[in-house]
């Protein structure tokens, strides 16, 4: 069995780019959430090893899903991927204790990286 | 506060990059709009949380359902087919512009969903003292322009 990733965005245009990315590969796509309540709710239901957060997302955003999810289970492994990526929004990142953060639109050797690395455990921010 | 030669700057180099990356295709600037107001579509954010910007892109089906079949890696011939690319090559878009903004103007701003319009879309009465700047361009699959609107907090 592959390292179970669970991809939280609502755009279904990054749930088909990540399953062709990571076709034949390690990763298995476990579950699919399209807003930040769906997310902390399937979370909890799924416990996937690696979970990647847009952040613009209907209701609450995922910065705060994000949060809840680490309050409720602080060994959750989330990769931020948003086209919004300035400075105070990587911060944010780092300081809700996300892994990583992939830049909106990404190629495939961006997003194995990012999920190989938070994996081992690694820390994209210092 | 930025010029509004620095934001067109911003949004020049973002609506080419990401038209690359995304649709494939290479823009050329267009001194003005090649599309009539009955034609294409146009996709609109604004922005909350900061500073006021609406974006609008204004462009052909052809360069929507082109950008939208490579994203989807197949043909797509229909907008409505074509919409959930379209929407995400949008925010993708608006995402490089309000993140390079907010890095210059040190700014937490964010933006809500897009709204699609058919047609061009009719902007509302802007405050007098909003700025507005356009971008026009034609591509190998159509042509298509951005416009922003913003106020003195940019």
């Amino acid at each position: 069995m592959g390292n179970r990733l669970m991809i939280v965005d609502d755009s279904m245009f990054i749930w088909e780019e990540m399953k062709h990315l990571l076709a034949d590969s390690e990763f298995e796509i476990c579950g699919y959430a399209k807003t930040g309540e769906e997310a902390v709710s399937l979370y909890g239901e799924l416990m996937p090893d690696l979970v990647t957060m847009d952040i613009i997302l209907p209701g609450i955003d995922g910065i705060d899903s994000s949060k809840l999810i680490l309050e409720k289970w602080p060994d959750a492994k989330i990769i931020i991927v948003s086209s919004l990526a300035y400075d105070e929004t990587i911060e944010d990142a780092r300081q809700i204790g996300a892994y990583s953060f992939i830049f909106k639109p990404f190629d495939k050797e961006q997003l194995f990286g990012a999920l190989r690395s938070t994996l081992q455990g690694s820390r994209a921010f210092k | 506060m930025l010029s509004e030669k620095a934001v067109m700057e911003i949004a020049d180099g973002a609506v080419c990059d990401i038209a690359r990356r995304l649709s494939g295709v290479e823009l050329t600037q267009a001194p003005s709009s090649l599309l009539s107001s009955n034609e294409g579509h146009s996709l609109v954010i604004h922005t909350k949380r900061g500073y006021s910007l609406t974006v609008v892109l204004h462009a052909s089906n052809t360069f929507l359902l082109s950008a939208a079949g490579r994203m989807k890696r197949e043909t797509v011939s229909t907008f409505e087919e074509a919409a959930v690319y379209v929407k995400e090559f949008f925010n993708i878009l608006c995402g490089h512009i309000v993140s390079a903004i907010n890095n210059k103007v040190h700014s937490r701003t964010i933006f809500d969903m897009p709204e699609i319009f058919l047609g061009a879309y009719q902007e509302p009465a802007f405050p007098p003292d909003s700025a507005a700047c356009a971008l026009n361009y034609y591509t190998a699959n159509g042509p298509l322009s951005l416009r922003l609107y913003f106020d003195e907090n940019v």
